[in-house]
C-alpha cells in the first residue's frame, strides 16, 4: 500500500463488494474448469513498469455470460441513466451503465457477433 | 468494446480477473487464462500476450437519447430498484482517481475529466467531452489525420468519424434546420451526412460513408496513466 488513504480505499471497496456479490458467488464444483480459474492465472506483480494490484479473486465480480434482454417499451431504466449503446448487424443494443458497474464485462452476440462489452 | 477473438473454434469468453493496473480492469479470458487490458484492448500477460483486440465502434449516452434514436433497440435486462450505481460517490468524487488513491498524472485535464480516448498505431488523442458542450460539430486532427466529431445537443453522446474520403478531405459544419428539429450535417459541398451513420444522404457523394474512429469513455486520470505522450483534442481554438 502506498498510502493511508490507499489502505483504507481498498478495504471499503472489498466490503463493499463482498457485501454485494458475495452470496451470490457460489463456489465452482470441485474438478470444474473454473475451479482451477484461482490457480491459473499470471500474476505479474508489475506491467510497463507500473504495478498490479489484486483486489479480489477471479470472478468476485461476475461477469454477465447468458445476458436477457428486453424491448425497449418494456425497460424499466430511467431517461437520464447513462448506457452504452451500440448497433452491429443491424440490431441496436443499449447496456446500463449502473448495471455495468457491477459486472464489468457483459459476453455477448450482436448481430451475429461474439461481443465483450466492458466498462 | 471488443470482438471476442476465436480460440479452438469458439469464441472466448472474458471475466474478472481481481486484478486492477493503471487503476483499469483486468480482464482474463477462459480459454488460455491470459490477462487483458480493458483499456489498451491488449493481452498483457499469459499465453496470449500481445494480441490485440478488435474494437467496436459504440456510444456512450443515456438511455433517453439512445430509445429515442433507436426505438427498436433491446436493452439488456438489469435488476429493478437499481437506483444509480453503487460507485456514485466515486464517480462524484472530483478527486479519487481509481480506488487506490492515485494522483492525477498529466493536469492537462482534471483527473474526473471524462475523455473519448483513441489510440492507434502507438499514437493517442484524448477528446473531452466538456470540450463539445458548445461545439456539436468540431473539425479537428486525431492521432495525425483529419476527423470530426459529431455531439449534438442534447443527446449526451459524441461520434468521432475519419473526414478524409478518397482523396478528399471534408470540413463539416451544422446545416441549419429546415423546419426539423433533428440534427443533421454537412460539408463544405452543402452535401448531408447522417452523424449517427456517418452516411451521404443527398448530394453528389464521394463515397458511402464516413469511417468511425472507435475509442473508449474514460477518465482523463486513467488515460493519463496508458498515455502519457496523448495528444488532447478541442481545448480552446482546436
Amino acid at each position: 500500500m502506498r498510502t493511508p488513504s490507499a489502505r483504507l480505499a481498498l478495504t471499503l471497496l472489498f466490503l463493499l463488494l463482498m457485501s454485494i456479490v458475495g452470496t451470490a458467488c457460489a463456489e465452482p464444483p470441485a474438478g470444474s474448469a473454473d475451479a482451477k480459474a484461482d490457480a491459473d492465472l499470471p500474476r505479474p506483480a508489475e506491467l510497463s513498469g507500473d504495478p498490479v494490484s489484486t483486489l479480489l479473486p477471479p470472478d468476485a465480480i461476475p461477469a454477465i455470460d447468458d445476458p436477457r434482454f428486453v424491448a425497449a417499451a418494456e425497460a424499466s431504466l430511467e431517461d437520464d441513466e447513462p448506457v452504452v449503446g451500440l448497433v452491429v448487424g443491424g440490431e441496436a443494443r443499449a447496456y446500463s451503465l449502473w448495471h455495468l458497474d457491477r459486472h464489468e464485462i457483459v459476453n455477448d452476440v450482436v448481430g451475429g457477433e461474439p461481443l465483450a462489452v466492458t466498462w | 468494446m471488443y470482438a471476442r477473438p476465436t480460440v479452438d473454434g469458439a469464441p472466448v469468453t472474458f471475466g474478472v480477473s481481481g486484478m486492477l493496473w493503471r487503476d483499469s480492469l483486468i480482464m482474463y479470458d477462459r480459454a488460455t487464462r491470459s490477462l487483458w487490458s480493458q483499456v489498451l484492448g491488449r493481452a498483457v500477460a499469459g499465453p496470449r500476450e500481445g494480441d490485440d483486440l478488435r474494437e467496436v465502434p459504440s456510444e456512450q449516452t443515456t438511455w433517453g437519447s439512445w430509445k429515442r434514436r433507436h426505438p427498436d433497440t433491446l436493452v439488456l435486462e438489469r435488476p429493478a430498484g437499481l437506483a444509480g450505481t453503487h460507485y456514485a460517490g466515486y464517480h462524484r468524487d472530483p478527486d479519487r482517481i481509481g480506488v487506490l488513491g492515485t494522483e492525477n498524472p498529466d493536469d492537462r485535464l482534471p483527473g474526473k475529466a471524462l475523455v473519448y480516448g483513441v489510440e492507434a498505431a502507438g499514437r493517442a488523442a484524448a477528446v473531452p467531452f466538456a470540450a463539445l458542450a458548445d461545439r456539436p460539430v468540431l473539425n479537428t486532427d486525431l492521432l495525425g489525420r483529419p476527423a470530426v466529431v459529431f455531439a449534438p445537443p442534447g443527446e449526451d453522446t459524441a461520434l468521432v468519424y475519419e473526414r478524409t474520403v478518397g482523396e478528399e478531405v471534408l470540413t463539416f459544419e451544422r446545416a441549419p434546420r429546415d423546419g426539423g428539429d433533428g440534427f443533421t450535417v454537412r460539408d463544405a459541398a452543402g452535401r448531408v451526412w447522417d452523424w449517427q451513420t456517418g452516411r451521404c444522404t443527398s448530394g453528389e457523394c464521394p463515397g458511402e460513408a464516413l469511417s468511425r474512429i472507435p475509442g473508449t469513455a474514460v477518465y482523463w486520470g486513467v488515460w493519463a496513466q496508458f498515455h502519457p505522450d496523448t495528444a488532447v483534442v478541442g481545448a480552446a481554438g482546436r
